[in-house]
C-alpha cells in the first residue's frame, strides 16, 4: 500500500477524536514555531542576501547558491560528511545493538555500572574528548606504541596529521562518542518489549542469536529509526568533534565538513548570507534522506 | 548429567558476556580515567601522558576551576536553565508524541517532518536570526533567551522519540487498561504515562545532557552571571595555550551531574520497571 | 487592606523619587569586553578597573571576559546594536577590524590619540596595524580604531644547557642558524620542537623562515594589499623549499604533523625533547611558571639577507577600541588610555607579558628569560623589523602549509595556491 503524507485512514479508538491530536501538539508547537522555526525561515531568507550578519542585507537573488555550486571546498566537505555517516551513524547503531543484546536479556551483577560506564563517552565535553584523543593518536602515543608492540611498525604514523588516515581517526572517535546515544535509546526500547515474547521464544528453544533476531530486533524498529535519523543528522551536522580534533579541518582540507565552513563563513569571514545558503542546502539533503527513511519505514508498517 | 552440561554452558556464556562488556567498558572509561588523572597534575607533567600518575595529587586545580572560573555561579545558571527546559519539554513532547504515535489525523507525517526539521538545520546558521529575534522581544541577556529555544529544540527531539515509543508499545496493553468512559487525556496520563518510564527517563537524561552541555547559544545570548558551565569551561582556554589540568578538573565537574543522573535512573527506576508493570 | 497596600506603594514611589536625583548624577556603567581569562590576568585587569573607578567617581566598569576566538566571533553582533560593549578588544586584519569599520561599528580614535598623546606609546609602523580607511577597504592607513597594550614577537626559545654542551652561541646570520640545526641533529637531538596539528603554529614556523628571506616592503605590500602586493615572490618560493628541506633533514619533532600546541608541543619543549622552539613571546609567562627564569633563553632569528635587520613575525596584540554608538565616548577613551598606558604596562610586565609600551630598563635582570624577550622585541621594533601574521590576509594559509609539508603540493604549487586565494580576496 502506498503511503501518503496525508493519511486518510482515521481509524482511531472510540475514545479519541482526531482533532484532539492537534490540541495535544499545539502547546509545544507554538514555542517551537516561534523560537526554532521562525529563525530557520529567516535563515532561508538571508540566504538570498549579501549580508555580513551585522550589516544591512542586500538582496542578490540566487547569487549565493550560484557561488556555492562552484565552491570546491563545499563539495569536498559534503563528501566528508557522507563518509562520516558510516562512523557516526551505521557503526554506532550496530555497536549499540550489540551492547543492548548483551545487557538486556541477562540479569548480571553490576549491570547499572556497565550501562553507566558505557554511556560516559557520550557525556564528556567535546573539548576534553579532543585533548584525550589527540594524545592517544600522537606519534609517541599509546596507539602507536601498541602497534610497535604488535610488530606493526609500518602502521605507525601521526594519525590526525596524516593526509590519508586523519579522516579515519576522526571517524573512529565518532564511533566512540556516538554509540552511547544509540545504546541508551535501545536499552529504553528493549525494556518496553513485551516479556511474553521472550518467554515464547524460550519455549520454542531459540538460541541467543535467534532470540535477538526474532524478538529484540523487531521490537526495536522504532528506536532504530530514531537512532538512525538522529545519528544521520549528527553526521551531516558534525562540528564540535572535528573542531577539537583537527581544528580547522586539517591536515590541509582532509577533514573539513560543512558545518565548519558554515561557522567560518558566518562568524569569521563575515559572510552570514553565504553561510545561510550553505546551511539550507545541507538541510535539504538531510530532510530528503530522513523523509525517505521515515516513509520507507511507514510503508513497511502498512505492509504488515 | 544433561542439566549439568546446560548449566555449564550457561555459565560459560555469562562469562563471555562479562568479558566482552569489560573490554568495552575499558575502552569507554580509559580516556575518562586519563582526564581524571590529568586533573590532579601540574602542566609540566602533561607530556608524560594522561595515564602517568601525578607526582603529587594537586587538588588546587579543582579549587581554581571552582573559584577562579566562577564555577559556583555558572553552576547555578546551568540549573536554572536546565530544569525548566527538561520539565517543560518532557511534558509537551509526551503529549505530542502520544498524538503522533497513537492518533491518526490529517497531515500527521507532514507536521512531524516540520517538527523534526528543527533538529536538521545546522545551528551555526540559525543563531544570528535567533539573536535578532531575542533582541526584538527584549529577551536577550535573560534566562528566557536560553530556555525558550532549547524547549523548542527539545520538543522536536522529544516528539520524535516519544512517538517512536508509543508506536512500539504493545496495543493490547493499552486496550486492556482502557476503562469505559476514559478520554484521550486520561489514557495518556493515567494509563500510558506510568508504562512509559524507560522511554521517559532516557528522554530526560538526553535532554538534560544536551541542555547542560549547550555552548554556542549561551555564549551568544547572555553575558556575566547568566552564563552556564560550558561557557565557563571555554574561558579556561587562554589566548594561545590552555591550562590543561585546570580544564580537566573543570571538565570533570561539568560531566559528573549527567553521569550520576544516568546511574541513579538506571539503578532505581528502570530496574523496578522491568520486573514491574510489563510482566504482570 | 487595599489602602494599606497603596500607602506602601506610595512610600516606595516617594522613596524612589527622593533617591532618583542622587542616583542619576553621573551614575555611569561602562561595559568592557576583553580576553583576560586566566587568574593572574584577571587580577591585573581588575586592579586597573578599580583604579579607573576610583579616578572617575560614579563610574562602574562592567567587565565581560571571553576566550579570544569566541570574542572575535561574536563581537560584531554585539557592537551592531545598542547595549553592546562600550569598549572591546578587537582583532586586527580585514576580517576583524576591517569588517567592523566597513559596517561603521567602531569609533575613530584620532582626536583622542592627539589628546592623550598615544602616538608616543609605540612606533607609528605599529599604530598602522590598527588603522583602516573609513570604508574598511584599505588596511594600514586612515583612521586609528584601536590601541594595543601588548606586543608579540615570534622567535626561538632555547635550552641554555644544550647550547653550552654543544658549544653553540646565538647565531648572527641565517647560515649560522642553519649550521646550528645540523650540529644539533648530529648530536642526536631534535633541533626544533614543532607541532602542526592546530594549523596556526605552522604559519609561525614557516613564517619564521619566510621572514628571514623577505623584506618588510614586500610583506607590507602583501599584508595591506597595496599595489604590487603578491604572494608569488622569489623569497616565498625559497622559504617554501627551505621548509621542505628542513623536514627532510629531520630538524623538526618526529610526528610533528599530529602534535597539538597547548599540550604536546609545549609539553615536549618543557620536557626537553628538543633544543629550540620557534613560537611567540606570549609563552614566556607559562614557561617561567614551569621552569623559572634561568634555564631558557630567547633570540630572534637572523635575516638571510646580508646586513638586513632580523625581520620577525610580530606586532601588537588585540587592540582596545570603542563602539561607534557608545553614549560615553570620552569615558571610553579615558579607559583605553589607562589600560594601554604606563601603569598597565607595569602590571602586564609583572605577569610575564610583553607590553607594547617601552619597559623601564631598570626592571630588567640580566640573564633572565624576561630580559631576553624584552631585548628581542626592542631589537626588532627599533630597527623597523616587525613582520606580519599571514593569516590576517589569507586566513586559510595554514592548510596550504600543511599540504606543502606533507608533500601534497610542490613549493611552486603552494605559491600558486596561496596566490590564487589572495587574488580571490583571501577566502
Amino acid at each position: 500500500m502506498k503511503t501518503r503524507f496525508f493519511s486518510s485512514r482515521l481509524d482511531n479508538p472510540p475514545y479519541i477524536h482526531p482533532y484532539q491530536a492537534y490540541l495535544f501538539i499545539l502547546p509545544g508547537l507554538i514555542i517551537y514555531a516561534v523560537f526554532v522555526l521562525w529563525p530557520i525561515l529567516n535563515t532561508a531568507r538571508y540566504s538570498l542576501y549579501d549580508w555580513t550578519g551585522f550589516s544591512d542585507p542586500v538582496y542578490i537573488g540566487l547569487d549565493n547558491y550560484a557561488e556555492l555550486w562552484n565552491d570546491d571546498d563545499f563539495w569536498l566537505a559534503l563528501q566528508h560528511n557522507a563518509f562520516f555517516v558510516i562512523f557516526y551513524s551505521i557503526l554506532p547503531i550496530m555497536l549499540g545493538l550489540f551492547l543492548t543484546a548483551l545487557m538486556t536479556r541477562r540479569t548480571l551483577r553490576g549491570m547499572t555500572l556497565f550501562r553507566t560506564g558505557l554511556f560516559i563517552p557520550q557525556v564528556m565535553s567535546p573539548v576534553v574528548v579532543g585533548i584525550i584523543w589527540r594524545w592517544l593518536f600522537a606519534y609517541d602515543g599509546p596507539i602507536n606504541e601498541l602497534l610497535l608492540a604488535l610488530g606493526l611498525d609500518g602502521w605507525v604514523r601521526p594519525w590526525l596529521g596524516d593526509f590519508t588516515w586523519a579522516r579515519y581517526a576522526v571517524g573512529g572517535v565518532g564511533v566512540w562518542v556516538q554509540y552511547g546515544l544509540c545504546m541508551v535509546l535501545f536499552i529504553a526500547g528493549a525494556q518496553s518489549i513485551n516479556t511474553d515474547l521472550y518467554d515464547a521464544a524460550a519455549v520454542a528453544g531459540a538460541n541467543a542469536w535467534q532470540e535477538f533476531r526474532h524478538v529484540t530486533l523487531p521490537g526495536l524498529r522504532q528506536q532504530i529509526l530514531v537512532a538512525f535519523v538522529l545519528t544521520f543528522i549528527a553526521a551531516l551536522r558534525v562540528f564540535d568533534l572535528v573542531f577539537v580534533l583537527t581544528r580547522g579541518g586539517g591536515p590541509g582540507k582532509e577533514t573539513i565538513v560543512t558545518s565548519l565552513l558554515i561557522y567560518r563563513e558566518a562568524f569569521q569571514y563575515n559572510r552570514a548570507g553565504y553561510g545561510a545558503a550553505m546551511a539550507l542546502v545541507l538541510t535539504v539533503i538531510i530532510v530528503t534522506v530522513s523523509a525517505l527513511v521515515m516513509r520507507l519505514q511507514a510503508s513497511e508498517e502498512d505492509a504488515q | 548429567m544433561i542439566r549439568d552440561r546446560d548449566y555449564r554452558r550457561k555459565q560459560a556464556r555469562t562469562g563471555l558476556t562479562y568479558l566482552m562488556l569489560i573490554i568495552f567498558l575499558i575502552g569507554a572509561l580509559l580516556p575518562f580515567a586519563g582526564i581524571f588523572l590529568t586533573a590532579f597534575k601540574s602542566s609540566s607533567e602533561l607530556a608524560q601522558g594522561p595515564f602517568a600518575l601525578p607526582e603529587t595529587w594537586q587538588f588546587d586545580n579543582f579549587q581554581k576551576a571552582w573559584d577562579g572560573a566562577r564555577f559556583g555561579t555558572y553552576f547555578r545558571s546551568s540549573v536554572i536553565v536546565v530544569v525548566p527546559v527538561v520539565v517543560i519539554a518532557t511534558i509537551l513532547s509526551t503529549m505530542s508524541g502520544y498524538a503522533f504515535g497513537m492518533i491518526r489525523f490529517w497531515g500527521d507525517n507532514l507536521l512531524l517532518l516540520l517538527i523534526v526539521l528543527g533538529l536538521m538545520v545546522p545551528s551555526e546558521a540559525v543563531i544570528i536570526p535567533l539573536w535578532k529575534l531575542m533582541g526584538t522581544l527584549g529577551l536577550r541577556n535573560t534566562y528566557w533567551a536560553l530556555i525558550l529555544p532549547q524547549v523548542g529544540l527539545s520538543f522536536a527531539f522529544g516528539t520524535f522519540w516519544m512517538r517512536a515509543h508509543f508506536k512500539s508499545m504493545p496495543t493490547e496493553l493499552v486496550d486492556a487498561a482502557v476503562v469505559d468512559g476514559c478520554n484521550a487525556w486520561n489514557v495518556l496520563w493515567r494509563v500510558l504515562f506510568p508504562l512509559s518510564r524507560p522511554a521517559l527517563l532516557s528522554l530526560i537524561v538526553l535532554l538534560f545532557m544536551w541542555t547542560w552541555n549547550e555552548f554556542f547559544l549561551v555564549l551568544v545570548m547572555v553575558t556575566g552571571d547568566l552564563r552556564t558551565l560550558p561557557v565557563g569551561l571555554a574561558l579556561l582556554r587562554g589566548r594561545y595555550a590552555a591550562d590543561v589540568p585546570v580544564m580537566a578538573a573543570a571538565a570533570t565537574i561539568v560531566s559528573l551531574p549527567v553521569i550520576v543522573m544516568y546511574f541513579i535512573f538506571q539503578r532505581h527506576f528502570i530496574r523496578g520497571m522491568v520486573s514491574g508493570a510489563l510482566k504482570e | 487592606m487595599k489602602s494599606k497596600r497603596s500607602v506602601i506603594l506610595l512610600t516606595i514611589v516617594a522613596l524612589l523619587v527622593a533617591l532618583a536625583p542622587a542616583a542619576a548624577q553621573d551614575e555611569v556603567t561602562l561595559v568592557v569586553w576583553d580576553n583576560w581569562t586566566r587568574d593572574a590576568e584577571q587580577a591585573m585587569i581588575e586592579q586597573l578597573n578599580a583604579e579607573f573607578e576610583e579616578a572617575n567617581p560614579g563610574v562602574t566598569i562592567q567587565r565581560e571576559a571571553y576566550d579570544t576566538s569566541d570574542l572575535t566571533d561574536i563581537l560584531p553582533l554585539a557592537l551592531s546594536e545598542s547595549g553592546g560593549p562600550d569598549v572591546a578588544m578587537i582583532n586586527q586584519g580585514f576580517t576583524g577590524m576591517g569588517a567592523l569599520v566597513e559596517a561603521g561599528l567602531l569609533l575613530p580614535l584620532d582626536d583622542y590619540a592627539a589628546q592623550y598623546g598615544w602616538a608616543d606609546r609605540y612606533a607609528e609602523g605599529l599604530h598602522a596595524r590598527n588603522r583602516f580607511t573609513e570604508d574598511g577597504a584599505t588596511f594600514g592607513e586612515g583612521n586609528l580604531y584601536g590601541v594595543s597594550n601588548t606586543a608579540e614577537v615570534v622567535a626561538a626559545y632555547y635550552w641554555k644547557s644544550d647550547f653550552e654542551e654543544l658549544g653553540l652561541s646565538i647565531p648572527q646570520t641565517f647560515a649560522e642558524f642553519e649550521a646550528m640545526l645540523q650540529t644539533i641533529k648530529d648530536a642526536d637531538k631534535t633541533p626544533i620542537v614543532f607541532g602542526s596539528l592546530d594549523g596556526w603554529p605552522a604559519i609561525h614556523t614557516w613564517g619564521a623562515i619566510q621572514h628571514a628571506y623577505a623584506t618588510l616592503d614586500e610583506l607590507d605590500a602583501f599584508m595591506f594589499r597595496r599595489e604590487g602586493g603578491t604572494f608569488d615572490t622569489e623569497s616565498n618560493l625559497v622559504s617554501a623549499q627551505k621548509m621542505v628541506e628542513w623536514i627532510d633533514a629531520g630538524y623538526f619533532s618526529p610526528g610533528f604533523e599530529g602534535m597539538d600546541y597547548d599540550n604536546q608541543t609545549f609539553g615536549a619543549f618543557l620536557n626537553h625533547n628538543g633544543v629550540m622552539w620557534i613560537t611567540g613571546s606570549w609563552m614566556t609567562g607559562s614557561i617561567i611558571e614551569e621552569l623559572g627564569e634561568e634555564e631558557i633563553g630567547f633570540f630572534v632569528i637572523p635575516s638571510a639577507i646580508e646586513g638586513a635587520p632580523p625581520l620577525s613575525i610580530g606586532g601588537v596584540g588585540l587592540a582596545y577600541g570603542a563602539r561607534a554608538t557608545t553614549e560615553h565616548p570620552d569615558l571610553a577613551a579615558a579607559y583605553i588610555d589607562l589600560v594601554t598606558g604606563p601603569r598597565a604596562a607595569e602590571l602586564l610586565f609583572e605577569q610575564g607579558f610583553l607590553p607594547a609600551a617601552t619597559v623601564d630598563p631598570a626592571l630588567l635582570v640580566e640573564g633572565t628569560l624576561t630580559a631576553d624577550v624584552v631585548e628581542a622585541w626592542n631589537t626588532i621594533s627599533s630597527q623597523n623589523a616587525v613582520g606580519h601574521y599571514l593569516d590576517w590576509t589569507v586566513p586559510d594559509i595554514a592548510a596550504n602549509i600543511q599540504e606543502l609539508m606533507a608533500g601534497q603540493v610542490s613549493p611552486e604549487g603552494f605559491i600558486q595556491d596561496v596566490e590564487s586565494d589572495y587574488q580571490a580576496g583571501g577566502m
